[in-house]
């Protein structure tokens, strides 16, 4: 078979003797953005023909180390050799061309493009005179299908029109077709059906008698226990942990994922109204989540629980009057708001406090004045609508003090502050406003500690003011510290809810994980 | 010496300022008479259309969404022509007037709703109605010039209080300080910088797009109105081809005064001092004797040395900060 000219296959006994061999070794790998650490002093090794899976919570720095060994970051310190040779990599191009292949979470292809374009993509076999030649490329992209269980008829067709579990399909052969040695797969099966994942699976074990190693991300633990040959856990940008899956179980790994982290307490006793300020019934929109219901009573902070991709912020948004649900109902003290605007919410006294500061949040060119009081210039100007600038100044120099937040003035532009300050500017826009329901999206993604515990200690004084505060959020620990009540979510449904007084770390991440899946019906 | 240059360097409008003296300059050097108050009031004549129009357009592209208004010079064109026919046709210049003013309105609002509502982008919403609004306004006059003013129009645009010629004195500063009240002093002209900046942290904040973004089209279609009603006096005639080319000159001197293709930023005292900049080098190259036709060409010439100066001092600028770091 022409297959086996590109990859050889290998006996058992000729396997064993490989997986002697180390194809990547980590010593002491270092990544920092700005202040914070994404990866401290990671090693590890990666032998040949096995599969590595690589486990952690959300921002634990599993993503930043693939980018480095798939050459798309730099690593601060450190050093990563390759075959015995020490790796340096400029771009993922370098990687690619030295057997480094990866494939990202979401299918990165050029929709209106050939499958036989995405698969050559930058990397074109070209004659002397420069024309591509488009037969052998046809020949080479047939035998790499072949090897994902594809067949070569797809090749003409537009990327579009493949589901996307055969995208990710032709973005493997894409990595392989070339004389690949590490596979690095970023949670190939969070779009996967269960089917699409067995083939999967049968492909991996197939790549691994050819000797390729593969780099597995997943937060599916059943599936890492299934196919790895080694687990490495990392926590906060640490490896915290090297696990055998013929001695690891799902309490070992959950164990060392979210592990137990020095934090100062902030949290305090508080009692809430009676009823609810705001309550969801029964809410569904079209595949982004179905049946959410939950309520929230003044003075209570929900904790709102799940991975990237569950349907929280989706649900967030829905409450807030950026999209309006399908079905279900929204409650605002009693009141039916399912149908609102934006700027309703906003008149109701509902606001959030979007995930993505960047994209979602700031004004960047903008001073931190004109950032902060965006959202009350109404309540600083006249009949006519002219804004009272003395007043403005005050106004947001009072809450640059109250809140410290570290700026030289606040005519200077808002993307010269940390991720700390830009935070707790826009935090600052709605708490002028006496909120009635604070939602907060991934309030603390990337700040340091300090500040988090600061931002954290704001979020308990506003609760304590009788508002009713809604936390989403991907980091476990803090969902632990300020949640009087907890959802969890899983695929856009809630798949449990607790109390304060009875939750523990594992309960939440395993309902976030739903690994209950298979003895329970969700929800 | 380092440190002013690093200002001016930092600031578009130094830049620009520096750049006009530059020219005034030159300018004289090539002819004594160009600096004569005289002239210079005359210069100011030919810059009155555009400022207005000019400061609609940065407006437009301020506001974000890679806004731009081409229909600019056609709404000019088509609410002149409707200013000259109520005044042919017996209605008071005050009639006029309000009724010209409407009509830029309108034809704002169709851009406005055309872009913010139905979503089409900007360019081709504009450049669709660029062609109807001047087909339309072809068709009102047939394509023959409408005179018969009375003699009383002339007031306006052909006489001068104090020597300032009167369109200057009484339309365009006062117009252009509303503007500047609206844009720099008020609520309105926050948002406007603010969303042209980032759309969805606008839209999360409760900014209300819609209305801002067809609120800023209306501005610049009224704008495009009045300069209409002063070119009519001025020329004492209403042209169906009076706006033809102004969006181009508009977008020119908007871009050379610093306001960005991608919206939020900019100033509209650059597009102020861009109006003059282009208008002296205009009434310069007249005076020079120099042939017409190298108008456009130096006009052309001027926008892009500008920015190529821009950007080499955007990154001396750059250096400078990296290394104060």
């Amino acid at each position: 078979m022409k297959t086996q000219d590109m990859l050889p296959s290998f006996s058992r006994e000729e396997r064993k003797k490989l997986a002697e061999e180390i194809i990547l070794k980590a010593e002491g790998v270092s990544k920092s953005f700005g202040g914070v650490k994404a990866l401290q002093n990671v090693s590890f090794e990666l032998k040949k023909g096995e599969v590595l899976s690589v486990i952690g919570e959300n921002g634990a720095g599993k993503s930043t180390l693939m980018k480095i060994i798939a050459g798309a970051l730099k690593n601060d310190r450190g050093d990563i050799y390759f075959q015995g040779e020490k790796l340096s990599l400029n771009s993922p191009l370098d990687a690619v061309k030295k057997g480094i292949s990866i494939v990202y979470q979401e299918p990165n292809i050029f929709a209106d493009m050939s499958v036989l374009e995405n698969i050559f993509m930058g990397n074109e076999l070209v004659s002397k005179n420069k024309t591509i030649q488009w037969t052998e490329m046809y020949e080479e992209a047939k035998e790499a299908l072949k090897m994902v269980g594809l067949s070569g008829d797809i090749l003409h067709l537009t990327m579009s029109k493949l589901s996307i579990g055969n995208q990710q399909l032709v973005l493997i052969a894409r990595g392989i077709y070339k004389k690949c040695k590490i596979l690095i797969l970023d949670e190939p099966t969070s779009i996967l059906s269960h089917n699409e994942s067995e083939k999967l699976f049968e492909i991996i074990a197939d790549l691994k008698n050819r000797g390729v190693s593969i780099m597995y991300i997943s937060h599916r633990i059943p599936e890492i226990l299934r196919i790895s040959d080694d687990i490495i856990v990392l926590r906060d940008g640490c490896l915290t942990g090297t696990l055998l899956p013929q001695e690891a179980t799902e309490e070992t790994i959950i164990t060392a994922m979210s592990g137990r982290k020095i934090n100062m307490s902030v949290y305090e006793e508080r009692t809430w109204g009676e009823k609810a300020i705001l309550e969801v019934k029964n809410l569904s929109y079209k595949s982004a989540f179905q049946d959410i219901s939950f309520e929230v009573k003044p003075g209570q902070i929900l904790g709102m629980y799940g991975l990237v991709g569950a349907g929280r912020s989706e649900v967030a948004r829905a409450i807030f009057g950026e999209t309006s649900a399908e079905r279900g109902q929204i409650l605002f003290e009693g009141q039916d708001i399912s149908r609102i605007s934006i700027n309703e919410a906003i008149e109701k006294r509902i606001f959030y406090v979007p995930e993505d500061r960047g994209a979602q949040g700031l004004f960047d060119i903008h001073p931190v004045r004109d950032n902060m009081s965006v959202s009350f210039l109404d309540s600083l100007s006249n009949k006519i609508g002219i804004i009272n600038k003395k007043k403005e100044k005050q106004v947001v120099q009072d809450n640059i003090d109250k809140y410290s937040i570290k700026t030289p003035g606040q005519s200077i532009s808002v993307n010269s502050l940390s991720g700390g300050g830009q935070q707790k500017v826009l935090f600052c826009r709605w708490l002028l406003q006496e909120p009635k329901v604070l939602i907060l999206d991934e309030p603390t993604r990337g700040i340091d500690v300090m500040t988090k515990t600061e931002i954290h200690k704001y979020v308990i004084e506003l609760a304590k003011t009788g508002v009713a505060v809604i936390v989403i959020s991907s980091d476990l620990p803090e969902i632990m510290e300020l949640s009087d009540n907890i959802i969890t979510l899983y695929k856009g449904k809630v798949t449990a809810r607790f109390d304060r007084d009875t939750v523990t770390e594992e309960d939440v991440l395993k309902n976030a994980l739903n690994l209950k899946e298979d003895q329970e019906v969700a929800g | 010496m380092k440190k002013m240059a690093f200002s001016i360097a930092k600031s578009r409008t130094k830049f620009l300022i520096l750049l006009l003296v530059a020219e005034i300059i030159i300018l004289s050097l090539i002819s004594p008479y160009f600096l004569s108050v005289n002239n210079l009031m005359q210069v100011t004549q030919f810059g009155a259309s555009l400022t207005l129009i000019s400061l609609g357009e940065a407006l437009v592209m301020i506001a974000g969404r890679d806004g731009i208004d081409i229909s600019v010079g056609s709404v000019m064109s088509l609410s002149g022509v409707i200013f000259g026919l109520v005044v042919i046709n017996g209605g008071s210049i005050f009639t006029a007037v309000l009724i010209a003013l409407a009509t830029g309105a309108v034809l704002g609002l169709i851009n406005g709703l055309l872009v913010a509502v139905a979503k089409v982008p900007a360019l081709i919403a504009t450049l669709g109605t660029q062609y109807i609004y001047g087909s339309l306004a072809l068709y009102l006059t047939g394509g023959v010039p409408i005179s018969g003013f009375p003699d009383g129009f002339k007031v306006l645009s052909l006489e001068s209080t104090f020597g300032i010629p009167n369109q200057i004195l009484f339309v365009i500063i006062p117009v252009s300080i509303l503007v500047f009240i609206l844009i720099y002093k008020m609520k309105f002209g926050r948002r406007v910088y603010l969303m042209g900046t980032n759309p969805e942290a606008a839209k999360f904040t409760g900014i209300k797009e819609k209305r801002i973004r067809s609120s800023v089209y209306i501005l610049a279609g009224v704008l495009a109105a009045i300069s209409a009603i002063i070119n009519n006096s001025w020329l004492m005639t209403a042209r169906a081809d009076a706006g033809t080319g102004m969006e181009m000159q508009a977008i020119t001197v908007a871009v050379l005064g610093g306001i960005a293709v991608a919206g939020g930023s900019g100033h509209l005292g650059g597009v102020l001092i861009g109006v003059v900049i282009i208008t002296m080098m205009n009434s310069g190259l007249q005076i020079a004797n120099v042939n017409s036709i190298w108008q456009l060409a130096t006009l052309g010439l001027i926008l892009i040395i500008a920015i190529i100066l821009n950007q080499l001092m955007s990154r001396y600028v750059a250096a400078v900060e990296k290394n104060k770091e």
